[in-house]
């Protein structure tokens, strides 16, 4: 039987894996793909509290869609960003790109 | 008598043309200011003729000019005899001054000028004659030091003189805090500022007797800066830095006459204290016998001059000491005459002799200078006591109030002083006119005419003001005119002869030693040594100020000082800005720009919020 704790114990696993990846990978790519993780996994919080706690309205659905649809839009803007600083400064290693600091 | 405050007005309204357009005037403007005094002097004789047609005690005229609350301040005038008196002694003095300064400031450099600041000092002093209410009276007490200060430091350019305008105002300054502080007492107990108000109050018995004493010792130490009593008689000696006329005015009508004028015009209080009476009597003595005897050891023709004034001063406020207004006002009357008479006289000896105002280099001037040398006697004269010239009259009967007021001990003093004010009037009018003439002196004249016609008035006046003491036909004396006929003098023979023999010993003395040197002056100095020293020294007053400013105020100023630069700049303006600058510099090295620091940074900070609200929050809520 599944029970609410345990999609939430999946997205926080999920979540936990997006913030590691966030910060200690050094490739920007993969970091907007553990950003992407740690999206979905507020996604499957999302569906499952709706889905456990109360049927009749669809919130969290309605939301998660949502939330697909701003992360794609992000998505395409990241990855257009990433493009340029790679263009610009001939690398991805966000180790590199610490212009602003100080 | 409604007229009487266009006497100020008119000077006022002279003082502001002579300063601001003086220059495009004939004469630098000084006849606006001759005209405006002689128009006070003319206001004087209207209501003099005015009030003894009319015969009331006091009127007085007030308007509303400001209402704060409970405070209403007015300004308005008293008329009755003390200020019908005052009005006439310090317009007369003021007139006669200002004509003999045409000739004495002749070619001066900023002669407008000083005839604009003659005008204030004078309408000033018109003002607190005439003023019904302590504030006005504290505004034209203000102005009055205003006026001797720019008159005083006159010659600006000589820091000498410059020094003593500054002492003499920031000296006073010390009594019109006091002064100001009384007037408040007395305005929290009285709830008026008007002077018949408070003394109506205070007769009723509404102040308590403790607030009233203080009230009249504040009141009394104002009276001490302006009128040179001591401890603050500092100021007046060096007050002679000033042009000699200015001495001569400050001397007789206006500064110094103003403190004895304030305790007069505030007897009423006096009265009720009798402590604060004793303090004036106490601290008039004093005054007296220490400018008396400083008067004599001093060279400088003018100095002498103004210890004579500090030690005359003093016995006008031992007479008020004694509760005798007449008497102090009739000796401030005489004493008017007789020191502006001398100061004028010394102004037309240093004239002469080229600024010189050293005694031991004068001498034999009486046939050079015939006319200066006979007023100057007769001012000398009158000042020793001889009959029968005023200050005979006036100091008979502070004598006699003496006798009647205060215990014995004060009446032996005051014999002394006596004595040594004729002797020291004799040792300066042997010293200066009479003897050998000196080498300097050759070349002596006689002054102008603008010079020696104001001499020869007031050498008149010197001589027979005395005589408005006497009761003649419907006159009923000088003491029932300005008491309304409460306190007639009175003579005693016994005090009168006393007096009278003591004021000749002195001046045989005088003439023994400085004519006849039938007493050696340098075997005198020898033996009395250290009295000598002493008294050369002015009692070590001056040095006394000298080291308290220099040890104690000046040692506080660089405390409070430092206090101001270390703690509230450094410390607190400039330290707080440096530390947030300092604390930013710091701080900014958390800002790596490593992107992933700011995530880590975001979750922890976002996992405290999370925690917080799972473990506190319940708990507290």
């Amino acid at each position: 039987m599944i029970t609410l704790v345990h999609v939430q114990v999946l997205s926080a696993g999920l979540f936990c894996i997006g913030l590691y990846g966030v910060l200690a990978r050094r490739n920007a790519v993969l970091v907007l793909l553990a950003i992407e993780l740690m999206l979905n996994a507020v996604n499957v919080n999302l569906v499952g509290i709706a889905a456990f706690v109360d049927h009749s309205k669809f919130l969290g659905q309605i939301i998660a869609v949502f939330v697909i649809t701003v992360a794609a839009a992000e998505v395409g803007l990241a990855l257009a960003i990433i493009l340029r600083l790679y263009r610009n400064k001939g690398t991805t290693n966000v180790d590199q790109l610490n212009l602003m600091k100080w | 008598m409604e007229l009487a405050w266009l006497a100020p007005a008119l000077n006022f309204a002279a003082f502001g043309v002579v300063s601001l357009f003086g220059k495009y005037l004939p004469g630098k403007g000084s006849f606006l200011s001759i005209l405006a005094i002689f128009g006070g002097f003319i206001l004087f004789g209207v209501v003099l003729a005015d009030y003894l047609g009319q015969k009331e005690d006091t009127l007085s005229f007030s308007r509303t000019w400001v209402e704060l609350g409970v405070a209403r301040i007015t300004w308005g005038m008293i008329i009755d005899p003390l200020s019908v008196i005052m009005l006439g002694i310090v317009s007369f003095v003021a007139l006669l001054v200002q004509v003999y300064s045409l000739g004495y400031m002749a070619g001066q450099e900023r002669f407008g000028w000083y005839f604009a600041a003659h005008s204030l000092f004078v309408a000033a002093m018109l003002t607190l004659v005439l003023a019904d209410n302590l504030i006005l009276l504290y505004i034209a007490w203000e102005l009055v030091g205003l006026g001797s200060y720019l008159l005083i430091g006159f010659w600006y350019e000589r820091p000498s003189a410059a020094e003593a305008a500054k002492k003499a105002f920031v000296t006073t300054r010390i009594g019109d805090v006091g002064l100001l502080i009384g007037i408040l007492m007395l305005f929290k107990a009285t709830g008026t500022f008007e002077m018949a108000g408070v003394f109506a109050a205070v007769e009723a018995g509404h102040v308590a007797p403790g607030a009233l004493t203080w009230a009249t010792i504040l009141i009394f130490a104002g009276a001490m800066g302006k009128s040179a009593q001591f401890p603050l008689h500092v100021w007046l000696p060096d007050a002679m830095e000033g042009p000699t006329p200015v001495s001569a005015l400050i001397h007789a009508a206006t500064m110094v006459a103003a403190g004895v004028f304030l305790v007069a015009r505030a007897f009423p209080l006096f009265e009720a204290a009798p402590d604060a009476r004793m303090v004036v009597a106490v601290i008039g003595l004093i005054t007296a016998g220490m400018g008396a005897t400083m008067a004599l050891v001093m060279t400088d023709l003018k100095r002498v001059l103004a210890y004579s004034t500090v030690s005359h001063l003093g016995f006008m406020m031992l007479a008020l000491g004694a509760g005798s207004v007449p008497a102090a006002i009739f000796h401030l009357l005489a004493h008017a005459f007789s020191k502006a008479l001398l100061f004028l006289g010394a102004g037309s000896v240093m004239h002469a002799m080229h600024d010189e105002t050293d005694i031991r280099k004068m001498g034999g001037l009486r046939k050079k200078m015939p006319i200066t040398a006979l007023t100057f006697t007769i001012g000398a004269l009158s000042l020793a006591g001889i009959p029968p010239l005023s200050g005979f009259f006036s100091k008979d009967e502070m004598l006699l109030a003496v006798f009647d007021g205060l215990s014995p001990a004060f009446l032996v003093l005051a014999l002394v002083i006596v004595l040594f004010s004729a002797l020291y009037m004799a040792r300066l009018l042997f010293t200066v006119f009479y003897g050998a003439s000196s080498p300097e002196a050759e070349h002596a004249h006689e002054s102008p005419s603008v010079m020696t016609l104001p001499l020869i008035i007031l050498a008149a006046g010197a001589a027979v003001v005395g005589f408005l003491a006497l009761e003649v036909g419907g006159y009923e004396g000088f003491g029932n005119f300005i008491t309304s006929g409460h306190h007639g003098f009175e003579v005693n023979l016994l005090l009168t002869v006393a007096a009278v023999v003591l004021a000749l010993v002195g001046f045989g003395l005088g003439y023994a030693i400085y004519v006849r040197k039938a007493l050696s002056t340098q075997a005198l100095m020898g033996q009395f040594g250290w009295v000598h020293k002493l008294l050369v020294n002015k009692y070590y007053m001056d040095h006394a100020y000298q080291w308290a400013i220099d040890r104690i105020v000046l040692v506080f100023a660089s405390f409070i000082g430092a206090f101001d630069r270390i703690v509230v700049n450094d410390m607190g303006v400039n330290g707080t800005a440096e530390t947030v600058k300092r604390s930013g510099f710091r701080i900014r090295y958390l800002e790596s720009g490593m992107v992933y620091n700011y995530a880590l940074a975001m979750a922890l900070g976002a996992a405290a919020v999370a925690l917080f609200w799972w473990l506190v929050i319940p708990r507290i809520g």
